[in-house]
């Protein structure tokens, strides 16, 4: 099993109620997102969302990386 | 370069810090925090941000537009927390010689971080409960992709031989520039373009890569700069010296030249070098293609003498119209195309001629002499000519000094002093720094 730490911002920090935790999954990204989703009532689907692995951008078909930190990027609004 | 601050924003010290005197325009872009947003009234923001990957995506941003726009200097800072009605929500600074490219390079990042930048903004309503709010249109994806390019044609090529092949443009005239849309187009993944002249007014009725605001401006630069911004998945390199072209690599040549004496060395050129070379030249109504594989037949099979230009009409002097030039510089390209996509094309074995006053065809058979020198690859090359004996114009530089003489740049012209010696040496130096210019041999004393 992976351990990673999730963070969440905007509309995902508001929903879960927190700006970070840890935890253990296995799977993809996208998988991981859908099971937080339940979890927490999310109202951004899967398509709507980009996944930062360890700083970078990554994709949401890609396995959990073990030990990595996980970002969900709910959509941005800079400038 | 690219910073986040909690603090307000001061634009006159930025400013400040980007002065430069090699700069001849600074370009400055506020975001502001404005009153309203899709028929709410907004009392204020809030700007969520995602340090780590925000710092590193803005530094990658201010790079590329550095890089894209020939930038001497580029800065940026976004807003964190939370802000007030009108104030400074991102400051973009931007320094170029031009101020064409400091105009893009500041909407260039301004378009790049609304896109890719992990920030979240939070509006604050008069009467309305805060939401988080973002562009509609941009949540999609992040950017769009090489696969969605090349989507309309991918089924007709093979895109990976194209995005691999190295393919050297001689020529960014009448037959380069629809020649050069079309390779750039396609996804030809290097391009380099040689070509020595500046655009010029009287080019602009037929070279559809230029533009009035580009008179004066070095043609393979200009055209570089266009082709890569029709498609930035490729690499494009744009070439106004004079260079040993046997320095680069390629695997292919485009001859888009207009005069014989260029076109007889690069074709003797490409047979020394072993490289495959798609010649095309137009005359009036009519054009002409062939493709060269250097050992399969080439023009010396038919004569060894290289034709004089003196013989043949030249589109500056004699007039042609862009239909006729641009018809055969895309069909060029669709043999440059059909060449690094399949190995084949349909000018090996015959040169193609059209002439567009009657839409007639013809295809003749290319003629491969037995024993032929030079497809063998055994090539004299004739060193580019400096000296004429007559037949071009005079500059008479006896009462004038080397330097003022440079600071003309001639053109067109050949040099005379007393004994062809002094004007040599200045031909030759004149030449190397791009000039159409050469010596009359043997000075007045020849004439």
């Amino acid at each position: 099993m992976s351990t990673i730490n999730v963070h969440y911002f905007a509309s995902l920090r508001e929903a879960s109620g927190l700006s970070h935790e840890e935890m253990s999954f296995e799977g993809t990204y996208k998988e991981l997102y859908l099971s937080l989703v339940q979890k927490y009532h999310f109202n951004l689907p899967p398509e709507m969302i980009m996944v930062a692995v360890d700083d970078e951008f990554s994709s949401m078909d890609e396995v959990i990386k073990p030990q990595g930190k996980v970002v969900f990027i709910p959509p941005v609004a800079g400038g | 370069m690219f910073s986040l601050s909690t603090t307000p924003i001061s634009s006159e010290l930025l400013t400040e810090s980007l002065q430069n005197e090699k700069a001849g325009a600074i370009v400055v872009f506020h975001g502001w925090v404005r009153d309203h947003n899709e028929g709410k009234k907004v009392k204020s923001l809030e700007y969520q941000i995602y340090k780590e990957l925000a710092l590193k995506e803005g530094k990658r941003i201010l790079e590329e537009a550095k890089k894209k726009f020939n930038l001497h200097g580029i800065m940026a800072v976004h807003r964190e927390g939370h802000l007030a009605l009108g104030e400074i929500a991102i400051w973009i600074g931007a320094t170029s010689s031009h101020r064409d490219d400091a105009f893009k390079a500041t909407r260039y990042v301004i378009d790049e971080i609304k896109y890719r930048l992990p920030v979240w903004k939070k509006e604050h309503y008069l009467h309305e409960k805060p939401e988080w709010v973002f562009c509609k249109d941009h949540h999609h994806h992040v950017h769009f992709s090489e696969k969605e390019f090349y989507s309309k044609q991918s089924a007709l090529v093979n895109q990976d031989k194209l995005k691999n092949a190295k393919v050297l443009v001689v020529g960014a005239g009448g037959l380069g520039c629809p020649v050069l849309l079309s390779l750039a187009g396609a996804g030809v993944g290097h391009i380099t373009i040689v070509d020595h002249d500046v655009v010029s007014l009287s080019n602009l009725h037929r070279q559809s890569l230029y533009s009035v605001n580009l008179v004066g401006e070095k043609k393979a630069i200009a055209s570089s700069k266009k082709i890569q911004e029709l498609n930035p998945f490729i690499h494009v390199e744009g070439i106004s010296e004079r260079v040993k072209l046997e320095h680069l690599q390629h695997d292919l040549m485009i001859d888009c030249t207009d005069n014989l004496e260029t076109k007889y060395f690069l074709h003797d050129l490409c047979h020394k070098l072993r490289l495959p070379l798609i010649s095309s030249s137009v005359y009036q109504n009519e054009g002409q293609i062939r493709t060269f594989i250097p050992g399969e037949g080439c023009l010396r099979c038919q004569s060894e003498v290289t034709p004089d230009d003196s013989l043949l009409g030249n589109c500056n002097d004699f007039g042609v119209i862009g239909a006729v030039t641009n018809t055969l510089g895309s069909l060029q390209a669709s043999e440059a195309i059909k060449f690094l996509s399949t190995g084949e094309n349909s000018t090996t074995t015959h040169t193609f001629y059209l002439n567009v006053a009657d839409l007639s065809i013809m295809k003749v058979k290319n003629f491969k002499k037995e024993g032929c020198k030079t497809c063998a690859g055994e090539v004299q090359l004739e060193e580019h000519k400096v000296e004429v004996s007559g037949g071009m114009e005079i500059l008479d530089i006896r009462n004038l000094t080397d330097e003022e003489v440079m600071a003309l740049k001639p053109h067109n012209v050949a040099l005379c002093c007393h004994r062809g010696i002094r004007s040599k040496k200045l031909a030759m130096k004149l030449q190397e720094e791009g000039h159409e210019v050469y010596s009359l041999k043997g000075g007045v004393s020849s004439l």
